[in-house]
């Protein structure tokens, strides 16, 4: 089944003792499940009854989540979160579990994850950082360290970077070390990582799966052999999205694969008008032939309904000899186009990573990396690609 | 405009008027806006209060944060996606900076003995098991291992326990170790950070919810700490969604008169049950002959012990299930402080994982079942566990 199929179909429950299907998955509020007979209770909570005992421990709505979106990713098993910081501690310690407590971190992560590798410090967990465009680099720390896991992201927040993640799956595992990679920008629509080698994926659901701007949700998944570890550390550590919020999710992946192809038509088009506007620097897009990454992103990128590669609905763009004061009237005279954080809703929204998302690395690290005052990040929406393209064109404008 | 633009915007993002809504809206929001970049910045660097994404702060979550936190007498909560969320998000917070280690007491709450045995421990921070009722051997076992910090509930899960909290407090603060204190079992009748306690922790898909339809859980703190957890809360994410929020704040607005009404019951089931030939011995914290009854004196309010009993049926696991399976308005559940009467047996259900010899040493055995007096009328629940009880 394809994923545009499986996103559709895969969260309906087919119980075999009633003759009816709900045409969507129950929002089933129940903090706990009763039992006529204890026995049947101890059996359902000792695995050998089929059932559901306590809302922590697994209920029917987050379950039809958790199946859609094993589905649509081939993974084993998917455990449903209450953020995307919480899938990624989650997914972090099912990579770690009885290997070396080292993580081989791509240099540019979101700035949230590198303080939850610092916060895993007090357990003993160290970080080293490399290039993941950079092989040699990466492939270096791999072969001088005993790495416990590799953790990377499919397009790297905010400068946009593709690393082949398909060679790095290979060096990996031939250093026996899993791979554990953020896909929140790339979505099953793009990208399964799986499919190149993946251990562990983590999505923000917050993002594009759910997609509208009203849930905050996250989804780590794995294969079979972790699976068990994984939902147990979910059970223990009690970091559940509650059934509002997968029903929210639930409802969004199921228009998924028609959002990405538009948001990633639109970035195209956003981006390319950029690329021409002399009052716009450097434009990172994956699909633009001066893009470094390119290559990799034709590779690893499907094709949308048309047949045209999708590289992705965010652009991040410098305002040309911009400071932050102008980069700030730039973003204030945007009239359609929404200032905030997050990203992968329906609407347009812009983020100024130096101030917000990537605050919290210092201003030395920042410029190291290339995140500088007039970066911008642009989540190109799913609205109208040339009202989109008017409204950041007079806001440049308005800097004249 | 196109359609497909205008159809991504209107509506929303609209500014309340003078008006201000009698009950909290259900934030679902992911993310907040504002008129200009130099705002969000300045709230982004905490100049500013307000609000940017949703796992930083969410107006919903924020309002449950600060009932609960009135409720406790702490400066500040933090609300989370379930109550072991809490636990977890209170430890982490509570070890930030400190020695990896933990004295933990020996009957706790079935998950978060888990969390500490099959989690934390193999993540390296060192937990030790110690009974809290014994306040030579805490003091010995707090002076060998030096915690960052101690975890214990006001009443124990399911012995109904209770530890001088005082006391501890003291031991706690002779080497320097931090003092968690779960009140999953006692709300409003216990205030812990009064007698001491650096946090405080709630399961509140128990009696703060306490209508049976929603997993989340709290964690309340004096300002001191106000930085740790705010630090760890960010980067586990352990949110509670809005809904949710919405959802735990409606309840605490009924929770004094559900307790009281809780309590009352448990009170009148323990008389009501006292002496009857088909139970073994019965455990509540306010009969007299509580081996803690002093420590009960000086936590809670005279007469009002919580809303749980511990029963321990005649003929062992055989005589508990037939009791429970004779049960129709009291539900066999794993749950408990719903306005539902709520049975449970813990040596299969909630304290499985514990050898049947650990079990035995705690006071789990395996005639006891576990009573989470609802808030029906008394008289009703008396019937059905009399009729079931002849069953045993």
């Amino acid at each position: 089944m394809k994923h545009q199929t499986a996103a559709i179909h895969a969260c309906m429950r087919e119980d075999a003792d009633v003759p009816f299907v709900p045409s969507a998955p129950p929002l089933e509020m129940a903090a706990s499940f009763h039992y006529r007979s204890a026995r049947d209770l101890t059996a359902v909570a000792n695995g050998e009854l089929d059932g559901f005992v306590y809302q922590r421990y697994g209920n029917p709505t987050s379950a039809a989540l958790q199946n859609q979106m094993a589905a649509i990713e081939s993974g084993a098993s998917a455990l449903a979160c209450s953020s995307g910081m919480a899938a990624m501690h989650v997914g972090l310690m099912t990579a770690l579990r009885d290997r070396p407590k080292l993580v081989l971190g791509a240099n540019v992560l979101f700035g949230q994850t590198f303080q939850l590798l610092q916060l895993m410090e007090q357990q003993g967990v160290v970080a080293r950082f490399a290039d993941p465009c950079d092989l040699e680099a990466f492939g270096s720390v791999l072969e001088n360290h005993e790495v416990g896991c590799v953790l990377l992201e499919t397009v790297s927040n905010p400068l946009l970077r593709v690393p082949p993640l398909d060679k790095i799956c290979e060096i990996a595992h031939g250093h026996g070390v899993p791979v554990v990679v953020d896909a929140t920008f790339t979505t099953p629509v793009l990208n399964r990582p799986f499919e190149v080698g993946a251990d562990v994926i983590i999505h923000s659901a917050t993002k594009y799966l759910a997609g509208h701007a009203d849930v905050l949700g996250g989804i780590s998944l794995c294969r079979a052999r972790d699976a068990e570890y994984m939902q147990e550390l979910g059970r223990h550590l009690g970091p559940n999205l509650g059934p509002f919020q997968c029903f929210l999710t639930s409802r969004g992946i199921k228009t998924l694969s028609m959002r990405m192809e538009e948001h990633c038509r639109n970035a195209l088009h956003v981006a390319r008008v950029l690329e021409r506007h002399p009052r716009v620097g450097q434009v990172h897009y994956p699909g633009l032939d001066s893009h470094p990454d390119r290559d990799v992103a034709d590779r690893l990128f499907d094709s949308d309904s048309l047949g045209r590669t999708m590289y992705g609905g965010m652009v991040s763009f410098e305002v040309r000899d911009a400071d932050q004061d102008q980069t700030f009237r730039f973003m204030n005279a945007l009239q359609l186009v929404v200032r905030t954080l997050s990203l992968g809703d329906v609407h347009s929204l812009i983020t100024h990573p130096a101030t917000t998302t990537h605050r919290n690395l210092g201003e030395h690290r920042r410029r190291k990396l290339g995140i500088h005052d007039n970066l911008v990040r642009f989540s190109v929406g799913i609205e109208d690609a040339d009202d989109i393209s008017q409204d950041i064109v007079q806001a440049l404008e308005s800097l004249d | 405009m196109k359609p497909q633009t205008t159809l991504v915007h209107a509506g929303d993002r609209q500014k309340l008027g003078k008006y201000t809504p009698v009950s909290t809206p259900i934030y679902a929001s992911s993310s907040f806006f504002y008129d200009t970049m130099e705002e969000l910045a300045d709230v982004f660097a905490d100049r500013l209060p307000g609000k940017t994404y949703a796992r930083m702060g969410n107006p919903s979550a924020s309002a449950l944060e600060d009932q609960v936190a009135t409720l406790e007498g702490a400066d500040l909560a933090y609300a989370t996606a379930s109550g072991m969320a809490a636990v977890h998000l209170a430890i982490m917070a509570g070890l930030l900076d400190r020695r990896q280690a933990i004295v933990a007491g020996n009957v706790l709450y079935g998950g978060s003995l888990e969390l500490l045995r099959s989690v934390l421990r193999p993540w390296g921070v060192e937990v030790r098991f110690c009974d809290f009722c014994d306040i030579d051997a805490l003091e010995a076992a707090v002076h060998e291992v030096r915690p960052g910090l101690l975890i214990m509930e006001t009443i124990s899960n399911p012995c109904l326990r209770v530890a001088d909290l005082e006391r501890v407090k003291e031991i706690a603060t002779d080497s320097d170790a931090l003092l968690l204190v779960d009140n999953t079992f006692t709300p409003l009748l216990a205030r812990p950070l009064e007698l001491g306690a650096d946090m405080v922790i709630h399961s509140a898909t128990k009696y703060l919810g306490g209508h049976g339809d929603v997993l989340a859980g709290v964690v309340a703190a004096p300002a001191e700490h106000g930085e740790a957890l705010r630090q760890a809360h960010r980067c586990l994410g352990g949110n509670l969604g809005p809904f949710e929020a919405f959802l735990v704040m409606r309840g605490v607005k009924t929770l004094p008169l559900r307790m009281r009404r809780h309590c009352v019951n448990a009170h009148m089931v323990f008389e009501g049950l006292s002496g009857h030939p088909a139970v073994e011995r019965l455990i509540y914290p306010a009969d007299p002959q509580h081996p803690d009854a002093d420590a009960v004196a000086k936590l809670l309010p005279p007469g009002l012990a919580g809303g749980t009993i511990g029963v321990d049926v005649r003929g062992g696991q055989e005589g508990a299930y037939a009791f429970l399976d004779r049960l129709r308005l009291v539900k066999t559940s794993a749950s408990l402080g719903d306005l539902t009467t709520l049975a449970l047996h813990p040596a299969s259900a909630t304290h499985r994982m514990l050898s049947a010899e650990a079990r035995a040493e705690l006071g789990i055995t395996d005639g006891l079942v576990r009573l989470a007096i609802g808030a029906e009328h008394v008289d009703d629940i008396l019937a059905d566990l009399r009729q079931a009880l002849e069953a045993a």
